[in-house]
């Protein structure tokens, strides 16, 4: 790491390899989708890169990581939201699950995919980070800069809001379709 | 079809059925004996959400990733200069002047104490292009290792024919150029089996490193230190290696700007 702080390119490279697929995992949760996934994660990627130097060793390498990861993740979609919105991109495609026969755990899987993207982004980022990374409480504190007991409310929070739009029944609208 | 997507209603607190739920699914407390059927569902539910979510995202595709990572390496810029194995010359004149004054005065206290008798003259060969004051420490490592009289003209390989490792080392400007990479992998399985003994023997650094110094390369406290044996065709190399909670550094016992910082995740 220290040679790629000093501009070592091929250190550099093999760093950022090295985070590549938790880069694009937090990326791709945060996201919802694999395009804007795909964007946001060069765009954490160079915001890596160019702030590698001002990495100080305070905390642990990954925690910064993370931050700089989250922070860039959402930055770009926060863009994307900001945007002239054209065509399907400003839609979410419904799914209705009852029309294709697909696997009982594809489906929860699709479902709980769904539900995460429409999770207010607080409590998306929290949950993210404790279930995908396995980052403690604090850690997450640490990367999001908030008291470790809002830490643990937005997961808790945000965990049942999940578990309620997974619960048969729940994620149906007035209309009775599948609210996806 | 499509239609507007809205944001999922998370509940403004937690109820108590939730609140236990979550804290059986992170592990802070255990199922009750006579669990309510309410309760069990919803931990089944809790758990089902953590499952999917903490399934590993494998990035789909090699190429792709090739360019994500050329791009971001390409954006740093002006920051990316040459690599380490290029800078291990003096790059001022006052670098130059540092090293030749450490190479004189080692030649100095060599004639002095008898330590170099067989070639006073390959020392400054060695240490003059060495660019920090680590210049001393590495000759008499160096000197050490092949006082019996081997050839320290200019051009000459400092390392026997017998320690050099075919891939891994190469020389440049007369130097042998470990590839530190090549050791990484018995670093990070050394790395494991000291935390699992919970080792914090420190052996002594090559290159006179103070404990100080030796956290600031490592970004952290260092937990120990050792040199790592590995076997290669024709022989056996060492590198030194200092180890952290988080990160370990190998370094070149003759370069010792020649570092590999390896952050190391444990599960």
């Amino acid at each position: 790491m220290r040679a790629a702080q000093k501009g070592n390119a091929e250190a550099l490279d093999q760093l950022l390899r090295r985070h590549h697929d938790k880069v694009w995992g937090i990326c791709r949760r945060l996201a919802g989708n694999d395009a804007d996934a795909l964007d946001a994660t060069q765009e954490a990627l160079i915001a890596l890169a160019t702030r590698l130097n001002r990495f100080d060793g305070k905390s642990r390498f990954t925690t910064w990581l993370y931050r700089v990861t989250t922070n860039a993740c959402l930055d770009e979609l926060r863009r994307r939201d900001r945007r002239p919105l054209v065509g399907l991109d400003a839609e979410v495609e419904v799914v209705d699950l009852s029309a294709t026969p697909v696997d009982g755990l594809v489906a929860d899987r699709l479902l709980i995919d769904a539900a995460l993207a429409r999770l207010p982004e607080e409590f998306r980022v929290a949950v993210v980070l404790r279930d995908l990374l396995d980052l403690d409480y604090a850690e997450i504190s640490e990367i999001l800069d908030i008291p470790p007991g809002t830490v643990r409310s937005r997961i808790a929070r945000g965990r049942a809001a999940l578990a309620n739009f997974i619960t048969p029944g729940n994620q149906t609208d007035s209309s009775g379709r599948q609210n996806l | 079809m499509t239609m507007e997507p809205e944001n999922l209603s998370v509940p403004v607190e937690v109820s108590d059925l939730d609140d236990q739920a979550a804290s059986i699914v992170e592990g802070l407390t255990s199922l009750p004996a006579s669990p309510s059927a309410e309760l069990l569902a919803r931990v089944k539910e809790f758990h089902q959400v953590r499952a999917h979510l903490s399934t590993a995202l494998v990035f789909p595709d090699a190429l792709l990733r090739d360019a994500q990572l050329a791009v971001a390496v390409s954006s740093a810029g002006d920051q990316v200069v040459v690599s380490l194995r290029k800078r291990r010359g003096p790059s001022s004149v006052v670098a130059v002047g540092i090293a030749a004054a450490a190479a004189l005065l080692l030649v100095a206290v060599s004639l002095t104490s008898g330590i170099f008798e067989s070639d006073p003259e390959g020392v400054a060969s060695v240490a003059l292009p060495s660019p920090t004051t680590y210049a001393a420490t590495e000759v008499m490592k160096t000197q050490a290792t092949f006082a019996d009289g081997a050839d320290f003209s200019d051009n000459a390989p400092i390392v026997p024919e017998s320690l050099a490792l075919e891939r891994s080392v190469d020389l440049v400007d007369g130097f042998p150029f470990l590839e530190l990479h090549n050791f990484e992998e018995a670093a990070t399985e050394r790395f494991f089996a000291r935390h699992e003994t919970a080792a914090l023997s420190h052996e002594d650094s090559p290159c006179g490193f103070s404990l100080a110094k030796q956290q600031e390369l490592l970004g952290e406290v260092p937990d120990g230190s050792e040199w790592l044996p590995v076997e290669v065709e024709g022989g056996q190399q060492e590198v030194w290696v200092i180890f952290g909670q988080h990160n370990l550094l190998l370094i070149d016992p003759f370069d010792c700007l020649n570092m590999l910082l390896v952050e190391v995740i444990v599960s």
